[in-house]
């Protein structure tokens, strides 16, 4: 189990700040949510961490420093999945999958009968083998998460990075998707990192919150600590009410009260 | 291992087929022309040339020479050519990630074109030098004109887009072709020679071209092939290949410049020949699937195969006469474009 150190933070796109004095914590074995209202700078730092974008300040993967390892290095130690990955017409779930193979594949040589091995054994744990040789471009959004996830998990990266892993999907593979995260968390040791609109889930699912606003984090802690009324009508503008049940907090949107519609003319 | 999991990678059916018709293509290639041979005795001709067998191969001494000096010269030539710029083409749709780009994208055809013309217009007589300047000088061309691509798209090049780069070769074209234009109407007595060859030719093939253009043929396939299990990684975007731990800029630094290198010397000596990078690709990966795996290697053998034949056409159909290889490339090609355009519209 790997953690995540991350010191003065600082990425500037085209002159401008999106993430400044950054400093996380993220303890190995851990799962952190990232929360924020829209463009807060919360997929920017999955990109810093998985070293995408230049940055200023120091982010480290347990000993190795992200700012000057090599790329294939970093692949081995950090597998991201974006919001919207990019599904190739013509790539089989095989050709797919394996591609998560390619840091430790050599620069000329093919993979080898123990990449696709453990091409396989990931399939087999995502239940994806009935889709093994369908073209990934033609697969729902619930399967075609899987298969990604299925990628990045074929990294055999101690720390997974997942941005807005359930933005595309119906409650129901919502739920699928982020048990089977847990679950491999739980199974490979993994360190996790997520970015979170649904701060339900997030709720359910993270043991620690960074709420990012402005690419400052504004608060950090428990969900208890972070997921408060306050807190969510300050920086989201919204009105909502945190409420407790057995599994966790359950942030529900409330309506401002108005006056009643009148149903004269 | 599961039977399901296998990785895409070349049968050896698709290998064999597109090898027959590559030898087909080559037989019937130097069979055909005004001076018809037979089959029978071309083969024994070349039995006789292998060491201690000798065979009488009921061939004219005229006969004999057509055979070595004129038919086999081309075909081979047209071969490597077309290999050539079907493999450029495919490499560069995978660098770019666009289905359209073809060989001549980043100012390679412009940069010759200008070579060629300056070398037509104000080059001595090719007689009174020891080396056809021609050739050397659209090869020059084309590697100024790539180069002066990159020197203007690097500047904004990040590596996170590529459009920079295109655009470059957009600005580098028009320029290197406004340049041609101007030295075209000034020495307007050669503009008849400079057309011809800006339609493509292979006219005047022969040993000496093979040999001059086969050592960057070989650097520049040599490094494509390798090079395809990244072009099929780069397929998912910049951003999620730099994350599987593929330097993107690396790779596509090194499959442009080989590509480039090896379209320069296939121009050098047939003049701009279009739309091969286009077809052949494109066909190969309606035929047997889209990984550069396969494309790769197919678009060789295929490339070759494609141009052979369309040199036989280019040369019987009005024969004597001749028509330009480029004109028959591209009068397939064009509706093929659109094809292609529809296609990608479509999915994209």
């Amino acid at each position: 189990m790997i953690p995540i150190t991350v010191e003065n933070l600082a990425v500037s796109y085209d002159g401008n700040r999106v993430v400044q004095d950054l400093d996380l914590s993220i303890p190995a074995g851990s799962w952190v949510a990232l929360i924020g209202p829209n463009g807060a700078g919360k997929t920017t730092v999955l990109r810093a961490i998985a070293g995408l974008v230049d940055f200023h300040g120091d982010v480290m993967i347990g000993s190795t420093a992200v700012g000057t390892a090599p790329r294939k290095t970093l692949a081995q130690l950090v597998a991201y999945v974006p919001q919207r990955p990019f599904m190739p017409r013509g790539a089989t779930v095989t050709d797919y999958v394996l591609m998560g193979r390619n840091p430790y594949i050599g620069y000329f040589s093919t993979e080898t009968r123990a990449d696709v091995d453990a091409v396989t054994e990931v399939l087999e744990r995502l239940e994806l083998m009935p889709f093994a040789r369908r073209d990934v471009s033609s697969l729902s959004g619930g399967e075609a998460q899987r298969v990604v996830l299925a990628r990045a998990l074929a990294q055999h990266a101690p720390v997974l990075l997942l941005d807005e892993p359930t933005s595309d999907l119906d409650v129901g593979h919502q739920q699928q998707v982020l048990e089977l995260v847990d679950e491999l968390r739980v199974e490979a040791g993994l360190t996790v990192l997520s970015t979170m609109h649904d701060l339900t889930l997030a709720g359910q699912y993270s043991q620690n919150f960074v709420l990012l606003d402005q690419g400052r984090a504004v608060a950090c802690g428990r969900a208890d600590e972070v997921l408060r009324g306050d807190l969510i009508q300050r920086y989201y503008g919204a009105s909502v009410e945190v409420l407790s049940n057995s599994s966790g907090l359950v942030v529900v949107p409330t309506r401002p009260s108005r006056q009643e519609v009148s149903l004269e003319r | 291992m599961n039977a399901d999991v296998r990785p895409t990678g070349l049968r050896l059916t698709s290998l064999l087929a597109a090898l027959l018709v590559l030898a087909g293509a080559l037989v019937v290639g130097v069979l055909i022309g005004p001076v018809p041979l037979r089959l029978s005795g071309v083969l024994s001709e070349g039995a006789d040339r292998l060491p201690f067998v000798h065979l009488s191969s009921g061939l004219s001494d005229q006969q004999s020479a057509i055979l070595w000096q004129l038919r086999i010269p081309r075909v081979v030539l047209a071969g490597l050519v077309g290999a050539m710029l079907a493999l450029a083409g495919a490499a560069y749709q995978g660098v770019f990630r666009n289905p359209l780009a073809d060989p001549y994208l980043l100012g390679v055809a412009a940069g010759a074109g200008l070579g060629a013309t300056i070398a037509i217009a104000y080059g001595p007589a090719a007689a009174g030098w020891p080396i056809d300047p021609l050739p050397l000088a659209a090869f020059v061309g084309a590697l100024v004109g790539v180069s002066v691509t990159y020197a203007l798209g690097r500047a904004n090049w990040s590596g996170r887009t590529t459009t920079t780069l295109i655009l470059a070769g957009v600005a580098t074209a028009s320029f290197l072709t406004a340049i041609q234009t101007y030295v075209q109407q000034r020495e307007d007595d050669t503009v008849r020679q400079v057309y011809s060859w800006i339609l493509g030719q292979l006219t005047t093939a022969s040993w000496r071209e093979v040999s001059l253009i086969l050592p960057y043929l070989i650097v520049s396939v040599v490094a494509i092939v390798l090079h395809r299990r990244l072009l099929d990684m780069l397929s998912v975007g910049d951003e999620e290949a730099g994350s599987l731990g593929v330097n993107t800029q690396r790779v596509r630094l090194i499959i442009v410049v080989a590509a480039s290198l090896g379209t320069a010397a296939a121009v050098a000596v047939s003049g701009l020949i279009g739309f091969v990078g286009v077809i052949v690709p494109h066909t190969v990966r309606l035929l047997f699937g889209s990984s550069y795996r396969l494309v790769v290697p197919l678009s060789i053998i295929f490339g070759a195969a494609f141009l052979v034949l369309a040199d036989l056409v280019g040369r019987t159909l009005i024969a004597p006469a001749e028509i330009p290889i480029g004109v028959i490339t591209a009068f397939l090609g064009a509706p093929f474009f659109l094809v292609v355009l529809r296609r990608s519209g479509r999915l994209t």
